[in-house]
């Protein structure tokens, strides 16, 4: 939605400019004074401010929407990236951790505290939420949720060394009893994200 | 040197105020200002608050002034650009602190 | 005084300034070489080099991408590519190219013979050579910085790249960087004061207020880095951890310190570019620029704004959505001023007769390339895409069409513009045109699909993909653009290195400009004018028809030589009414021994030799006192002729000297470094994690005391001497100097006595005790400084280069004293205070 909101502002205003530079060289006459509080007045500080604030505008309200605040039913995770592993943490939720998937359940909001052990990584999972660094001495908050239950990739988003590239997870989204099943001790190996199928 | 440092001022005054609200910010998070209320607001809101009016009156009372005054030209810039400079600075320093009127401040 | 009559113009004038203004042949004749031009021309020879270099470099990550899971090279190696290229592109290609296009033209359209500083030329210059040696060479063994250009803490200290590449980015970008700073000063003081007589600010063209602006952010914007990498190149080679989250430090502080020069530099690079486009434009549109007031009330706001962006690079970082809010703001003010000049060029093409020549055709690409990473740059400072966009393609994406557009596409514009200038040669026909569709085309195959595999989840700095993403295709055929792209650079490479062989003589003003570049003879010749221009207006060569005629003739000012010297012609800042006559330093060796001996300093900390380090830097003392013994006169002269019937005297005998300006300005860079010391102890206090430190700093009343009120009293001392000079009581002036001296001597004795005596904790324990231990350097540093300055006084005042009338040196050294008192007393205040740490 916002991404279709800015692509066409931003296609209007490049198409704006185009015209006007084609017209500048194809329009017939010139060498007659402009003036000066036109093109500059209402098109550059008019017309570019509008545009822009009507945009931050949209901005600030939508950033608004997705402040990390912990809400009602949540769940908390700890996620620890390190040279070239992710460990996930559950707090008195579960006693075990696990490496390399990050189970949570589906349909209810997650906050994810994520921080680092060596270097600076950053936590990435493009379907579900935009990324928050993870840095060592640290820990930064990011809310997600995942609508339905299943699998999603995540990735690490700051570079990070040799094994940046396939420094990534798995994020599991369970369903109700397989998060209760998950919670009390089950290996994530043998759940599946729809336990009644 | 007189004409640089007569275009750049309504802009140093911002860059100022734009400081001091990012520094009270960082400093009121740390000490947990936003934590303590004062009335309908909180400490936090109540110091950055204050910084940012305390600009927005000061560069106004140069609009005014700038409006007012005789046609001089400081460091030989004309009235005119001054004028649209110090307007265009007042405006920037009002959007920049607009986020102070967000609900919360240290998340 | 041989000088002092006035013949109507010697009669081999010409002969005589050439003599005067020459260059011995052959080697020598290249390290002594101070002159602009040439310089100029070597600077932008070196920077295309660069970009030839990095260009290449980018070829390689092109066709390791071109193809899923690609064996070409390992991480190892991929990883070293990208750093070099975006390092190279941005240190070594884009800041050189336009300070030598800022060189060969500065003096020539503002009508003087030269830079205000030509030695500190030749040293940038020289400095630039020598760090891109060390970054060429690591290329070569295989040791070329990973770190990618931004060199992030932890990634880069010495537990995760135990090597020597990231002492290779910290020390050998330092080192450019210090050339950067020359320039940045040299440009100010230039433009400031080196201009025609009569051309009061508001009559210089406008690409000199874009020069003018863009040294002053670099003024204020470098040092930032250079403190970073410095702290870095420290906690690295000897353990002060101020970056260490286990010991107090922060990876983000070096985070704030590199961006808090990273995103000025984006500008820094676009502004110069900007002002091309504004000269160029009106000339192509045989019209002039509608808005010039509007334009520079623009840039100053651009320049300030761009200040406050810094943190749009970190925000994913974890800083609170309000503090965000307040960049994402600034970041999306700061397009304002964009769209103004977008808007004036728009209205200059309107309002005259464009002709799609060839400097314009690249021009027509700029706005198309860099109207749409604008728009991207937009879309970035929202923060929630940005959440989704950071670190993938679309960056590169933007990144590039920011770049290519706002720099490469104007440089090229004003290579195809002045080509003619600097050889005297037209350039064959269609040759440019051809490698303009080319360069185009390619760019937007390699460069506009990026957005959407971006958008697609692509990122950046990863040496190969699965082919089930369904990148591929894109990816191969950004492959191609970039290939085609290339084609495109080498063809225009190639239509500029035949001038060479193809001799077709430019006209003398080939495209019917109005800037003084034109009134000289092409190409141009080491004094540029035979006379020096008065001017009356923006665009001298339209108002005053004959005036190329009327200075070769020697109609115009300082039409002689006189006894050998190169002189020049001072204006007081703002009027543009002439003050002095400014007489330059001749060929020199000195900047290149001076470079080679810094260079000394920079190897000796590579290699590890910290004990061999004192001897270079003792060396560089040493070198400044011999470079600033050069010059100044030994008597009083009173104003001389310099044509036209008018006088002034030379600048030794006036107190607003360029080396004055330069001496403020050069403080102005030393006192931002300082300020961002300062912010960073601030900073890991509030923010850092492990804090507090496990020891405070002793009580240390006494040293405090000493180190504030020494240096205080030395400053009373140099007032003191001022006063006696101005009254010509030389003897008592000397030694007040010397009393100044020895006051600042026993301030570094008290300051020193804090860590020998053992009250500075253990500075490798705590961040705490690193940073306090780097401040008590910086003021040990500036202690030292003014002691040897004053030093130096009292030995001027000896050999009789100062008297009552020729005081400026003595008022740069009180500069330097009086700041030395101002660190000292901020210094020790602030470790007093922090006794109370825990
Ligand atoms: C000549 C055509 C160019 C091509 C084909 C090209 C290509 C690329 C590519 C593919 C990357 C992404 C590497 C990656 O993230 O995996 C990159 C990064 C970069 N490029 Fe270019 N580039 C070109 C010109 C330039 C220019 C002119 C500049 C600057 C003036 C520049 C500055 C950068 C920077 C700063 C980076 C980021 C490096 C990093 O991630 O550390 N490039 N370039
Ligand atoms: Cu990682
Ligand atoms: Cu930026």
């Amino acid at each position: 939605m916002m991404w279709r909101v800015m692509l066409i502002g931003a296609t209007g205003a490049f198409a704006l400019v185009m015209v006007l530079l084609a017209a500048g060289f194809l329009r017939p006459g010139g060498g007659a004074p402009v003036s000066v509080g036109a093109w500059l007045g209402w098109g550059g500080v008019g017309f570019v401010s509008t545009v822009l604030l009507a945009l931050l505008a949209y901005a600030f309200t939508v950033g608004l929407r997705l402040a990390p605040t912990a809400s009602p039913g949540g769940v908390t995770i700890t996620a620890t990236a390190e040279q070239w592993r992710w460990r996930f943490d559950y707090g008195p939720l579960r006693s075990g951790g696990t490496e390399a998937i990050m189970v949570l359940p589906a349909g209810r909001p997650v906050v994810v505290q994520v921080t680092a052990r060596d270097v600076i990584h950053s936590f990435w999972v493009p379907r579900l939420a935009g990324k928050i660094d993870a840095i060592p001495g640290h820990v930064n908050r990011l809310r997600l949720q995942a609508a339905a239950p299943g699998e999603y990739a995540g990735v690490c988003a700051e570079f990070c060394g040799i094994g940046h590239r396939s420094h990534g997870f798995m994020v599991l989204a369970l369903d109700e009893p397989g998060w209760n099943a998950f919670v009390s001790g089950t290996d994530p190996d043998e759940l599946s994200p729809w336990t009644l199928r | 040197m007189s004409a640089v440092f007569a275009l750049s001022a309504a802009w140093l005054v911002w860059a100022a105020a734009f400081a001091a609200l990012y520094a009270l910010h960082g400093l009121g998070c740390a000490i947990g200002a936003d934590e303590r209320s004062v009335g309908p607001l909180t400490q936090l809101q109540v110091m950055m608050g204050v910084v940012w009016i305390a600009a927005l009156a000061g560069s106004a009372g140069i609009v005014l002034a700038l409006w007012r005054g005789a046609e001089a030209a400081p460091g030989g810039v004309p009235r005119r650009l001054l004028r649209a400079s110090w307007m265009a600075a007042l405006l920037a320093i009002f959007i920049t602190g607009l986020p102070l009127t967000f609900p919360s401040a240290c998340v | 005084m041989s000088g002092d009559a006035e013949p109507a113009a010697q009669p081999d004038l010409r002969l005589e300034l050439a003599r005067t203004w020459s260059t011995p042949q052959g080697w020598w004749g290249v390290i002594v070489n101070v002159n602009h031009t040439d310089l100029g021309k070597r600077f932008m020879a070196a920077a295309a080099f660069y970009f030839c270099v990095a260009g290449i470099l980018s070829m390689l990550i092109r066709a390791q991408l071109a193809s899923p899971r690609s064996a070409f090279v390992g991480p190892e190696i991929y990883n070293q590519i990208f750093t070099m290229h975006g390092t190279l592109m941005m240190f070594m290609f884009a800041i050189p190219m336009f300070e030598g296009l800022a060189l060969y033209l500065l003096p020539k359209m503002l009508g003087a013979r030269d830079m205000a500083f030509p030695r500190l030329t030749a040293y940038g210059w020289w400095c630039y050579v020598f760090g891109g040696m060390i970054l060429l060479a690591s290329m070569l063994v295989g040791k070329a910085p990973d770190g990618g250009w931004f060199m992030y803490t932890p990634l880069s200290s010495r537990t995760y790249t135990p090597g020597i590449n990231a002492d290779i980015w910290l020390l050998g970008v330092t080192f450019v960087e210090i050339s950067a700073v020359c320039a940045a000063v040299e440009i100010t003081v230039t433009i400031l004061k080196l201009r025609a007589p009569g051309m009061s600010l508001d009559k210089m063209p406008l690409v000199a207020w874009y020069l003018l602006v863009t040294a002053l952010m670099m003024v204020f914007g470098f040092p930032p880095l250079i403190l970073g990498s410095v702290l870095l190149e420290v906690e690295r080679a000897f353990g002060w951890p101020f970056f260490d989250p286990a010991r107090g430090g922060d990876a983000l502080l070096w985070q704030h310190l590199f961006w808090l020069f990273g995103h000025p530099e984006v500008y820094i690079i676009f502004l110069p570019a900007a002002g091309v486009i504004s000269t160029i434009i009106p000339v192509m549109a045989r019209t002039r620029i509608v808005g010039y007031g509007w334009i520079v009330a623009a840039i100053f706001a651009l320049a300030i704004l761009s200040f406050g962006l810094w943190v749009h690079h970190m925000f994913t970082v974890g800083i609170p959505h309000m503090a965000l809010a307040f960049f994402s703001a600034a970041s999306t003010l700061v397009a304002i001023p964009t769209g103004i000049q977008v808007f004036a060029w728009l209205a200059t093409l309107w309002q005259g007769r464009p002709e799609l020549k060839l400097p314009m055709l690249y021009l027509l690409g700029m706005f198309v390339v860099f109207v749409m990473g604008g728009l991207t740059g937009v879309m970035l400072a929202v923060v929630p895409f940005n959440w989704q966009a950071h670190d993938t393609a679309f960056v590169t994406a933007h990144l590039h069409y920011v770049l290519v557009g706002g720099f490469v596409f104007p440089m090229l514009a004003a290579i195809a513009y002045w080509l003619p200038h600097v050889t005297g040669r037209q350039r064959l026909p269609r040759l440019g045109e051809a490698a303009f569709w080319l360069i185009f085309v390619g760019f937007h195959a390699t460069f506009f699909f990026m957005h959407i595999v971006g958008l697609m989840g692509m990122r950046r700095r990863i040496d190969t993909y699965h082919a089930e993403t369904g990148w591929t295709l894109i990816n191969a055929l950004s492959s191609v653009g970039s290939y085609v792209m290339a084609f495109g650079f080498a063809l225009f490479l190639g239509d500029c290195l035949m001038q060479r062989f193809v001799k077709r003589r430019a006209a003398a003003d080939p495209w019917g400009a109005t800037t003084l570049e034109w009134a000289m003879a092409i190409p141009p010749r080491a004094y540029n004018f035979v006379s020096l221009p008065s001017v009356r207006s923006r665009d001298p060569l339209a108002d005053e028809p004959g005036l190329t005629q009327q200075l070769k003739r020697g109609e115009g000012y300082l039409a002689r030589v006189r006894e050998g010297l190169r002189e020049t012609l001072g204006v007081e800042t703002s009027t543009g009414r002439i003050e002095q006559i400014v007489v330059l330093p001749g060929n020199s060796a000195l900047p290149f021994i001076m470079a080679l001996v810094t260079g000394g300093f920079f190897l000796s900390m590579l290699a590890g030799l910290y004990w061999i380090a004192p001897a270079p830097v003792l060396g560089v003392v040493v070198l400044a006192c011999r470079w600033a013994w050069q010059g100044g006169a030994r008597a009083d002269v009173g104003p001389l002729q310099i044509g036209r019937g008018e006088r002034a005297p030379p600048h030794p005998e006036t107190t607003s000297t360029p080396g004055w300006w330069g001496s403020v300005f050069t403080l102005c860079a030393d006192a931002t470094f300082f300020a961002s010391l300062v912010f960073g102890f601030a900073f890991l206090w509030v923010v850092a994690p492990n804090w507090p430190p496990p020891a405070c700093i002793g009580s240390i009343s006494v040293e405090a005391a000493i180190g504030i009120a020494a240096p205080m009293l030395a400053v009373v001392a140099v007032s003191f001497a001022r006063a006696a000079l101005r009254r010509g009581a030389l003897a008592r002036a000397m030694g007040a100097c010397m009393a100044a001296g020895v006051l600042v001597f026993v301030a570094a004795a008290g300051v020193a006595a804090i860590p020998v005596l053992g009250k500075l904790p253990d500075v490798t324990a705590h961040a705490y005790a690193a940073v306090a231990g780097a401040m008590l350097a910086y003021l040990a540093l500036h202690l030292v400084i003014a002691f040897v300055m004053l030093g130096f006084a009292a030995a001027r005042l000896r050999a009789g280069y100062m008297s009552a009338l020729r005081m400026h040196e003595l008022a740069i050294v009180e500069q330097w004293t009086r700041y030395a008192a101002v660190v000292a007393a901020i210094v020790l205040v602030i470790l007093l205070l922090s006794g109370a740490c825990r």
